[in-house]
């Protein structure tokens, strides 16, 4: 039988080099070489991800036509819709629209891990462009006028972008038909969780929800009017202080290849 | 040597561009179990830097949880025999378990079952291949 080697102390070595390490890295200095090595092994992981997006797609090419003319069509009710508000409001003399000053960074995505690659929707996406590029924590990212998620994490070439059908985001939205308000939080699968929608608001399914706007003054978070995605089930229960719904993205995130950051 | 430095290269390349099964952490729990050898540490350091960097996690943090795992699953091996199905499942479970809440990571508990069948089925093909001696151990020379 083989001798037992002593790897207390080795452990032990490993242990405090590991936290030391983690504690500078916490302070933000080691994130000029973290960025570095990060562009240069980009590449590779870039590359697995292309191949397996090429691969996934093949099969659901047809799909992707279909929901390509599906988030197309969505994009014109919706401009329809706003247009309509927008000639009311100015012929009653009321409210009068700005045009958001927004300029779009397109970024390619290089990773995007996922539970089964091709099947369930990855949480969170890796893009190719960081703080060099003037992308800060907070900015929305989006693709077609709808909404992917927002950037969580920057360094000097990458960013992380927080999908919204992921757990730990949420944003405030709105309903385009009766502008009923609610907050929408991702579930983990491919559907959102619509929630603190008022038992008086009218809310029914199909109904497309809208962001409500949730910027700061410098004008980074989430932008008003874009689209998160379509009502396909309400729970209202008397008994319950809240409406509840599920929300279903108009996107394929595990399809998506380039997205757009939006840079004020 | 080099069969295992091309596996962890593949598992890393998959685990942050393609998946979120945690590949490398059960590459190097199928490594600990099978060598009981302490130059596992400083590769599941490196490579646990080599994924911070990857997936823009603050660099150490998976080094971190890959060091103390191991560190366990040793601490085990002095008191029970690890090289059985159901350790490598039970650790492939918890260690998965643990690794996804840590690193937030939804649907935990079906992607933990997952895990673990990845890992239990990976040892097995090892027990299998017999390449390092460990058939009899693993109450596999009945059949």
């Amino acid at each position: 039988m083989p001798k037992k080697e002593n790897f207390t102390s080795i452990f032990l070595f490993f242990l405090i080099f590991t936290i030391i390490i983690f504690a500078v890295s916490k302070f933000g200095f080691l994130s000029l070489p973290t960025s570095i090595l990060q562009k240069a092994l980009s590449p590779l992981a870039g590359s697995v991800f292309s191949a397996f997006n090429f691969f996934s797609n093949e099969n659901n090419s047809a799909i992707a036509k279909l929901s390509d003319q599906n988030s197309a069509l969505a994009k014109k009710i919706i401009n329809e819709e706003i247009l309509k508000k927008e000639n009311s409001a100015l012929a009653d003399q009321f409210a009068t629209t700005s045009v958001r000053s927004q300029t779009l960074l397109a970024a390619k995505i290089v990773g995007a891990p996922s539970f089964i690659p091709g099947v369930s929707n990855p949480q969170s996406l890796i893009i190719d462009k960081g703080t060099k590029d003037n992308i800060k924590i907070g900015n929305a990212v989006i693709y077609k006028d709808n909404l992917v998620g927002k950037i969580t994490q920057s360094n000097l070439y990458f960013s992380k972008v927080t999908l919204i059908t992921n757990p730990y985001f949420s944003a405030t939205v709105k309903t385009l038909r009766t502008q009923a308000q609610g907050v929408i939080k991702g579930e983990g699968g491919k559907k959102i969780i619509l929630d603190n929608v008022l038992q008086s608001d009218d809310i029914k399914v199909s109904d497309v929800i809208l962001t409500k706007g949730d910027q700061d003054m410098k004008g980074i978070g989430i932008p008003p009017d874009l689209i998160v995605g379509k009502l396909i089930s309400v729970a209202k229960k008397p008994s319950n202080l809240f409406q509840k719904g599920e929300v279903s993205s108009l996107l394929d995130f595990s399809n998506l290849l380039t997205v757009f950051v939006i840079k004020y | 040597m080099w069969f295992f430095v091309i596996l962890i290269l593949v598992s890393v390349l998959l685990q942050v561009s393609v998946t979120t099964i945690p590949l490398v952490l059960l590459l190097f729990l199928n490594a600990v179990v099978v060598a009981k050898k302490t130059w596992i540490f400083p590769i599941a350091f490196l490579t646990g830097l080599a994924l911070d960097i990857l997936l823009l996690n603050p660099l150490g943090e998976t080094s971190l949880f890959f060091v103390i795992f191991l560190f366990i699953i040793l601490l085990y091996d002095k008191k029970f025999d690890i090289q059985t199905l159901p350790f490598v499942f039970l650790a492939s479970f918890i260690g998965s378990f643990v690794y996804f809440i840590a690193f937030q990571i939804s649907n935990i508990f079906v992607q933990s079952l997952i895990s673990a069948a990845v890992a239990t089925s990976s040892f097995y093909l090892l027990i299998q291949l017999n390449t390092f001696n460990i058939k009899g151990k693993a109450r596999f020379n009945e059949a």
